[in-house]
């Protein structure tokens, strides 16, 4: 009986110097780069890989079905993408990536909306201060022909109360584009983009 | 009979033991108590900057099992300071711990039956969990983000139909908050019905209209009729716009004041709202936290009941068999001293620095507001103090947003010596 509870302790304490001596890494704080193109979900909710996959779809869309059509490569500007959601979603970050993909594409471009303040500010400034060779003119700026707009929509569902050690949730998003004609306000294009995704989260942990 | 107590191997490890158990169990009831009290204290006397600085406090931020609480009360002297970024960051941090919670700690949960409940982590009642997203909504309408505002709409929307929240008291309050964020990112469907939900919780003798959103008293109904619309106040030529004040009135109860009847009064004072010397008109109460809390209270007796006594039960048998074990009633008492003298105490957790009644005015305003003076009157009308609101001020289209928080003024800086 002695030699047994010996025996057992021994392996033990075996045990707790493997695991010191090799530094499990579960006990050890770690960083590690990530390869972003690798599409990778840590739950339902809306993450950086969606981002990504929904912007270029959407570019590619728009570039294929609307662009390309076009007799030049029209100036557009982007008013937004309305969060429809209930998570802080940074829908700049998509249309961000949309205009990157679009202006590398070369079949759009577009006029710095989100920058008319201090465009205009330092304009102001070169008229004042800078020598007239390089001065710009003011009154030259372009004016945009289409508007990007669009909202990301959410539903959720989860599964209803009853004796269960860990609940599943499943969240939808709809994404919707549409390119508007800002002279005749007519939509000119419009796109969608729908995913879901299901998670399941323990009830019950340590 | 009395036992007498042999001397013999087992009692120092007996002993040990018994220590350690004592010792872990104390360490387990460790909380940010002090510098959330302290905080507290600072709040209602209107000194912000201490109250801040005392939930700064290591004790404070390194509280795990407290950490939604501080950050509550935090967010909420953060608020009433004017920096509504920074206490929006401190209830969405307060949320997203509150949700991480609702996995159940076996540990934790082994540990609050044979200590008590504080040992557990505080993820505050339901209805704090959904005034943390009204009162976010309203930092958000301060700085004028709508969307992020329509953001915490749906997570009250969600928080109130959550599958948990069954029995639990709803406000008034926060369905308003919800339909106003809906309304003002064009959603009007949508808030008509958070404006209906509301109409429906409404304490009594209060009407929210669900088309204009406007809240008035609820005229005498013989039958269950539809009440009829709410009539825009009148104004003088020239207010076309209207003013929407949240007034946040009072202190909720502090945690373990008993939740009588007293508690229950009908919430009484309220707010006057003048623009430019002119009465524009007048707040409606729609939450009465003391009710909430009161109602939630009621709804898990039965639990806490239950669980107390299967806890005591618990305690008395470990005194018991420790006592026989050792064979020493001395042991034995003194572990039944510590687990149910020292350690058996009720959790008396709660957010504190909640108002105690929140309001809402809805009324007409000229379009060119710089600000309002909200006067506080007591029931028979008599003018209790008055507030100057310039800020937060927040506009889309034609519709106004502000709210106040009614604190005593801060105390003045100390006269510098005479020389």
């Amino acid at each position: 009986m002695k030699n047994r509870i010996l025996r057992l302790a021994g392996l033990a304490a075996l045990a707790a110097a493997t695991i010191g001596s090799s530094g499990c890494a579960a006990f050890r704080a770690s960083t590690q780069e990530r390869d972003v193109t690798k599409t990778q979900h840590m739950g339902s909710e809306y993450d950086y890989s969606d981002m990504r996959k929904v912007a270029q779809n959407v570019a590619g869309a728009m570039h294929t079905q609307f662009l390309a059509a076009q007799p030049e490569a029209p100036m557009m500007m982007i008013a937004g993408v309305q969060n429809r959601t209930s998570g802080y979603v940074d829908t700049k970050t998509l249309t961000d990536k949309v205009r990157t993909l679009l202006i590398q594409g070369g079949k759009a471009r577009f006029v710095n909306e989100a920058r008319r303040e201090d465009l205009l500010k330092e304009q102001g400034y070169s008229a004042a201060n800078a020598t007239p060779e390089t001065q710009v003119a003011i009154g030259k700026q372009l004016g945009a022909k289409f508007m990007v707009t669009g909202s990301l929509a959410e539903m959720k569902e989860e599964s209803p109360r009853q004796v269960r050690v860990s609940k599943t949730k499943v969240n939808y998003y709809k994404l919707t584009v549409e390119v508007t004609d800002l002279q005749t306000a007519e939509i000119k294009w419009i796109h969608e983009e729908e995913f879901a995704r299901e998670a399941t989260l323990p009830l019950i942990g340590w | 009979m009395p036992r007498v107590t042999p001397i013999d191997a087992r009692r120092p490890a007996a002993w040990r033991a018994a220590v350690a158990a004592g010792l872990a169990a104390l360490g387990f009831s460790g909380c940010a108590t002090a510098p959330l009290e302290a905080a507290r204290d600072h709040f209602r006397r209107g000194r912000l900057a201490e109250a801040e600085t005392a939930l700064l406090a290591d004790a404070a931020v390194q509280a795990d099992k407290d950490r939604v609480l501080v950050l509550m009360e935090r967010g909420t002297v953060r608020q009433a300071a004017g920096r509504f970024d920074e206490s929006s960051r401190d209830w969405i941090a307060a949320a997203a711990e509150a949700e991480k919670l609702e996995t159940y700690s076996v540990s934790k949960g082994a540990a609050s039956l044979v200590v008590n409940d504080s040992v557990q982590s505080f993820r505050g009642a339901p209805y704090e969990r959904t005034l943390l997203h009204s009162l976010t909504a309203l930092n958000h309408f301060a700085v004028a983000n709508w969307d992020n505002a329509a953001v915490e709409a749906r997570r009250t929307i969600e928080a109130a139909a959550a599958p948990t929240k069954a029995g639990f008291p709803e406000d008034a309050f926060s369905y308003y908050v919800a339909g106003l964020a809906l309304e003002m990112t064009d959603d009007p469907s949508n808030a008509a019905l958070l404006y209906r939900k509301a109409a429906a919780v409404a304490p009594a003798g209060i009407l929210v209209d669900e088309k204009s959103g406007r809240v008035g008293p609820r005229p005498p109904a013989a039958t269950n009729t539809p009440p009829p619309a709410l009539p825009r106040t009148a104004a003088p030529a020239g207010w076309t716009h209207e003013l929407i004040c949240f007034a946040l009135l009072g202190h909720a109860p502090p945690g373990g004041s008993t939740m009588a009847d007293r508690w229950y009064g009908t919430p009484d004072a309220h707010v006057e709202i003048r623009i430019g010397g002119r009465t524009a008109g007048r707040s409606y109460p729609l939450a009465d936290v003391t009710r909430l809390a009161a109602q939630t209270d009621a709804r898990l007796a039965a639990l806490r009941v239950a669980k107390t006594a299967t806890r005591v039960v618990l305690k008395e048998v470990i005194a018991e068999s420790v006592a026989q074990t050792t064979d020493n009633d001395a042991l034995g008492d003194l572990i039944r001293l510590v687990l149910i003298g020292l350690l058996e105490r009720p959790d008396i957790r709660r957010w504190e620095t909640l108002p105690r009644v929140l309001h809402v005015a809805r009324v007409p305003c000229p379009p060119d507001l710089r600000g309002a003076e909200i006067v506080v009157r007591a029931p028979g009308g008599a003018e209790l103090r008055a507030l100057s609101v310039s800020t937060p001020l927040a506009r889309r289209r034609t519709t106004w947003v502000t709210f106040v928080r009614d604190l005593p003024p801060p105390p003045p800086p100390p006269a510098a010596p005479k020389s």
